[in-house]
């Protein structure tokens, strides 16, 4: 009876150290700051914010890492304190990372909005100025004009069909692209809105 | 101590043994403690080599040409990125594996393999990827060059008379293609900016092939012959009356006053917008082509144009192709024929712009006024070889 009780209480002991002892991987964590990472790419962060993006990266390679040195050790000696500061490091990272990229995303697509507006906006004042221009008697029938008119429409044909590939660019995500198209276009309209105005004043078209 | 001797083996009673003892026991007591002394000299040993750790190579020149490569790949090949940074979390991962392992669980040259498939990746894709950005900028530079010289002619040529909005059109895509593609250019993205140069070249070429196809007339023979013979008509027929005649090369923009059937003066003249065009219906603005004559001499009270000479248009000849043209279905049932063509003032801009008539300059005119009464002949051709 006594020499069981003494069996019983190590055989308790042995299983208090190991379980004391052979600490767990924080596979919760883990998950998390994997989920966080997957959630910067989707939110396309390598491409809006390369830099955060490579920070977290560098990040999530250091708990890597420590995990995998701590998986090296004799169970007994495993420790994920150091693994577990890394992986809120990473998470905070990768979470730094999505907002990022989400907000330079959006930066990037609010800047071709603007531009993409800013040349339509150009365009529909060039229209305007050209109909104007056209139902003017005086102005249409100056030699000036005539043939700059037939031109201009011509002009005004070819920017319209621009904006349909400015808006393709923009359906495709393609910020930067449409953005830089956009201020080309805006360059182009502006001109020939100038030299419409010029003819609208001298000739008093309405 | 019989029971301890005992224990060590030996045997014997105490008197007897007393007389051996020490030797025998020192003997006996020598062997576990060797033995023990042994182990722990083998274990002194033995234990820096079984604790000992791999030595983990330097890897931070890997590091860094890894992290210049995502850089450098990343614009242009995401995924090729997003492949050196997954084999980067790798080798990170067994460098820290064989840095904790020890020496018997470790594998050599594990680390050491990761990395250098990092490094190669890296070097093959920037190698790729600086190899199509060099492509695509020699492709730039060579085509920036010749694009930029069409569209600089197609933009001369755009001012052709008979140019119409769909040339317009396509001249206007060249040069927002082109300046886009320069703006591609200095953003060092070449391979977008090669393909807007291609756009730009597809525009000019629109203008380049109308522009040839206006001009393809003035070479066919037929053609050739025809204005060969009114001219050679006009001329001699003044050179026979001892009359004025006036003589138009649309292409060349010239009117020439004959007089005795030698030619007295030349005068730069413009024509209708679409003047290089044979004259086929009302509003086309073309100018006509044919043997005419003034009909009316108009002072600057009867034109808005300075002074006007209105000539016979149109004539038999243009009745007749306009019929047929009409019954052919290729000019409109509703269409009119024109009328109204003109020399007149007003012109001097350096483009054509009229309706159809041939515009000089008001002091032109008044040089020309004076030699040209009503009946002088008035033969527009397409060109004339002298």
């Amino acid at each position: 009876m006594r020499k069981s009780q003494v069996f019983v209480g190590v055989l308790l002991l042995v299983a208090a150290v190991l379980a004391v002892g052979c600490a767990k991987p924080p596979q919760q964590e883990i998950d998390a700051v994997k989920a966080a990472l997957t959630a910067a790419e989707q939110a396309e962060a390598p491409k809006y914010a390369a830099e955060a993006w490579d920070k977290a990266q560098q990040a999530m390679n250091a708990v890597n890492a420590e995990l995998e040195a701590q998986n090296a050790k004799f169970a007994l000696f495993r420790s994920y304190t150091k693994a577990k500061q890394l992986i809120a490091d990473a998470t905070t990272a990768a979470n730094a990372a999505k907002d990022a990229g989400i907000a330079g995303k959006e930066k990037a697509k609010n800047d071709a909005t603007a531009a993409i507006d800013a040349a339509k906006a150009a365009l529909a004042n060039a229209e305007t100025l050209f109909a104007s221009v056209e139902k003017c008697p005086r102005a249409r029938g100056a030699k000036e004009v005539k043939k700059d008119l037939a031109a201009v429409k011509g002009n005004l044909d070819a920017m319209k069909n621009q904006v349909a590939d400015l808006d393709a660019k923009f359906t495709k995500e393609d910020f930067f692209g449409a953005k830089a198209a956009a201020d080309t276009l805006k360059g182009q309209v502006d001109p020939v809105a100038k030299d419409l105005e010029g003819i609208k004043t001298k000739f008093k078209c309405k | 101590m019989q029971v301890t001797l005992l224990r060590l083996g030996f045997k014997g009673t105490a008197a007897g043994n007393r007389r051996r003892f020490p030797m025998h026991a020192v003997a006996a007591l020598m062997t576990p403690v060797l033995g023990a002394l042994v182990l722990m000299a083998l274990a002194f040993v033995a234990l820096p080599v079984a604790c000992a750790r791999h030595q983990v190579p330097n890897v931070d020149g890997a590091r860094r040409a890894a992290r210049k490569a995502i850089q450098i790949v990343r614009p242009s090949a995401p995924t090729k990125a997003r492949l050196i940074e997954q084999l980067v979390a790798l080798a990170e991962v067994a460098t820290a594996a064989e840095a904790a392992a020890p020496w018997w669980q470790g594998s050599v040259g594990r680390t050491e393999a990761a990395w250098l498939r990092v490094v190669r990746t890296a070097h093959d894709t920037t190698t790729a990827a600086r190899a199509v950005e060099s492509s695509a900028r020699r492709a730039y530079t060579t085509l920036h060059t010749d694009v930029r010289d069409e569209v600089v002619r197609a933009q001369a040529e755009i001012g052709e008379a008979g140019m119409g909005r769909r040339e317009a059109a396509a001249m206007q895509q060249a040069l927002l293609s082109l300046k886009l593609a320069e703006r591609l250019a200095e953003a060092g993205r070449h391979q977008p900016a090669v393909e807007e140069l291609r756009e730009a070249r597809q525009g000019a070429a629109v203008v380049h092939h109308e522009w040839a196809s206006l001009h393809a007339r003035f070479g066919e023979p037929s053609n050739l012959r025809q204005w060969q013979a009114w001219a050679e008509m006009t001329i001699e027929e003044s050179r026979r009356a001892g009359e004025t005649a006036i003589l138009v090369d649309k292409l060349r923009r010239r009117v020439t006053l004959y007089r005795d059937g030698k030619a007295v003066v030349h005068f730069p003249a413009e024509l209708g917008a679409n003047g290089l065009r044979r004259k086929e219906h009302a509003g086309d603005r073309a100018t006509p082509e044919g043997m005419y004559r003034v009909v009316q001499v108009k002072e600057a009270s009867k034109t808005r144009f300075y002074k006007a000479l209105l000539i016979n248009y149109p004539n038999d000849e243009d009745r007749m192709r306009f019929a047929l043209g009409q019954r052919r279905g290729q000019i409109s049932a509703a269409a009119g024929i024109g009328s109204l063509i003109e020399i007149h003032g007003d012109g001097g801009e350096g483009r054509d712009w009229t309706n159809g008539c041939i515009a000089l300059t008001n002091e032109d005119m008044d040089r020309l006024f004076a030699h040209v009464h009503v009946g002088t002949p008035v033969t527009i051709v397409g060109t004339y070889g002298r």
